[in-house]
């Protein structure tokens, strides 16, 4: 294989791995959105996503190694180094929601929760992925650049659903064990809106060289 | 310029700007009075002097154009690389220097190239030689011994002081980073020396003569990466006293030791940038394809 190819070869493996990821986070929030009364689809796990991740970062290793690379060579090949980690994180995630829907399932139903505004921050959780898998693929900086300006407005609405958690817990809504487990599956949907920021930002340096507004190279 | 490149420009000035005020920002006491002055000073970028200029340069070899309206400047005290594909001029510009393609026969050269904003072509061959010293692909030490090699060019040059010429030989084996090596054998031929010790010597020699200028034509191609390595050293410290133009097949080689780099093809200058936005950021298509292996 050429650089051309082994680049056409990593790219195809992200992607891949992002359908895989997209995949497993898509059946762990209907499991959680369901309380856990649907049933979970277990063939894809994160063991898989893994699997690539290892294949990415082997064969940009593997180039670095062998090649000389410069210029959009190099930004490709070291940002795709780093943006695959975010992508089996958000893999990591996806399990760890399933987890902690399992424990949530065991100690009773959401009732009384606000279950519109987690499904809406499930929504647009979902859609900075897409987006950041789009802006990537089609190296679109102005479309992973829209991405990372989300970020503040997922916090915000994380902050207020731990908000409600909070003032429901002390009213005796939810029980203290419920919504630990709940405030978890909170996080982790922000942490996966902050990995999707990440691809973002990472799809940006690979077009130019930038990162956070600052030049690496 | 395209949209992305000006967004990038705008984004390195917002940098910049933000850079400059960096200090207020973290809350340290401002700095008034003289030692502001100072700081400012310091800041401020030292605009770089201009060694050599050539001006719509052109060579020919008989009928054939090897060099097509080269302009470039070659900036005091930095590393200059030349790089680009076989049979692509870099060689030929480099020997313009020194006036060495006076020597070939049939050659012409057009344009101008200016030294210190004197035409060369004014100056005496033997005195710009002296001034532009040149360190070639292989190494050619004299059939002499190690000290002779140090002492022939400023011999030549009448210089006869033994005292001087002792510590010249001292002074330039160690700016040649090779002294050390060789202290106790200096009547020893320097033949048998090994490549690399060999190419320093050449360096040593190169700058027993003074000069403002080095040029070196592919200097580490037949040596071993140790040697290689040491070279690479030397020529970073060699850069804080003269100004250093180097040719090189090794794109490495070039963003390791150069502060720009100048790409040629088919007798073309396609690109000259500062090192690091060469490799990282090349404005042009063809200097892209070459240092991604694209070329064909």
């Amino acid at each position: 294989m050429n650089l051309d190819q082994e680049l056409k070869f990593i790219g195809d493996e992200l992607e891949k791995m992002f359908s895989l990821t997209r995949e497993f986070l898509r059946r762990s929030l209907v499991y959680y959105l369901s309380d856990g009364s649907e049933r979970f689809d277990a063939r894809i796990d994160d063991a898989m996503v893994n699997a690539c991740e290892r294949n990415v970062e082997a064969w940009c290793l593997s180039i670095l190694l062998r090649e000389k690379v410069y210029a959009a060579d190099l930004r490709r090949v070291t940002g795709c180094l780093k943006l695959v980690t975010d992508i089996e994180r958000i893999g990591d995630h996806a399990r760890d929601i399933k987890d902690a829907t399992e424990k949530l399932k065991s100690l009773g139903t959401s009732q009384g929760l606000d279950r519109a505004a987690t499904q809406a921050l499930v929504d647009f959780v979902l859609r900075m992925y897409d987006d950041a898998v789009r802006g990537f693929v089609r190296y679109d900086v102005a479309l992973a650049e829209e991405v990372a300006s989300h970020d503040n407005e997922v916090d915000e609405m994380y902050e207020k659903l731990l908000a409600d958690l909070i003032a429901k817990t002390k009213d005796g809504v939810v029980s203290a064990e419920y919504a630990i487990y709940t405030s978890l599956v909170y996080k982790y949907l922000e942490r996966i809106a902050d990995h999707a920021v990440n691809i973002a930002e990472w799809t940006v340096f690979i077009k130019n060289g930038f990162h956070k507004d600052t030049v690496i190279i | 310029m395209n949209e992305q490149e000006e967004k990038r420009q705008a984004r390195l000035r917002a940098m910049r700007e933000a850079d400059s005020r960096a200090d207020g920002d973290i809350g340290r006491p401002a700095v008034v009075g003289a030692p502001a002055v100072a700081e400012q000073e310091r800041r401020e970028e030292v605009p770089e002097e201009v060694v050599f200029e050539a001006s719509h340069l052109n060579l020919y070899y008989g009928n054939t154009q090897a060099l097509h309206d080269i302009n470039m400047k070659i900036y005091r005290n930095k590393v200059t690389a030349f790089i680009g594909p076989s049979g692509c001029g870099k060689s030929t510009f480099l020997r313009c220097f020194d006036r060495m393609n006076d020597l070939i026969d049939g050659c012409r050269v057009t344009g101008e190239l200016r030294y210190g904003g004197v035409d060369i072509n004014t100056i005496n061959p033997i005195l710009l030689r002296s001034r532009v010293g040149m360190v070639f692909q292989q190494p050619n030490p004299f059939p002499m011994s190690i000290r002779d090699n140090i002492t022939y060019g400023p011999r030549c040059q009448g210089i006869k002081d033994r005292k001087y010429l002792r510590q010249l030989v001292v002074d330039s084996l160690n700016e040649g980073a090779l002294y050390s090596e060789v202290k106790d054998r200096l009547r020893s031929s320097a033949l048998a020396l090994s490549g690399g010790q060999q190419q320093r010597l050449c360096i040593a020699r190169c700058v027993a003569m003074k000069p403002d200028v080095i040029l070196m034509d592919e200097p580490t191609s037949a040596l071993d990466p140790i040697a290689t390595k040491r070279i690479e050293e030397l020529i970073q410290k060699l850069k804080e006293k003269y100004t250093i133009i180097i040719v090189t097949h090794n794109m490495q080689q070039a963003t390791r030791v150069s502060d720009y780099t100048a790409f040629f093809m088919l007798g073309k200058l396609v690109e000259f940038a500062p090192t690091s936005e060469f490799f990282s950021h090349p404005k042009e298509k063809a200097s892209e394809d070459y240092i991604t292996g694209r070329f064909s």
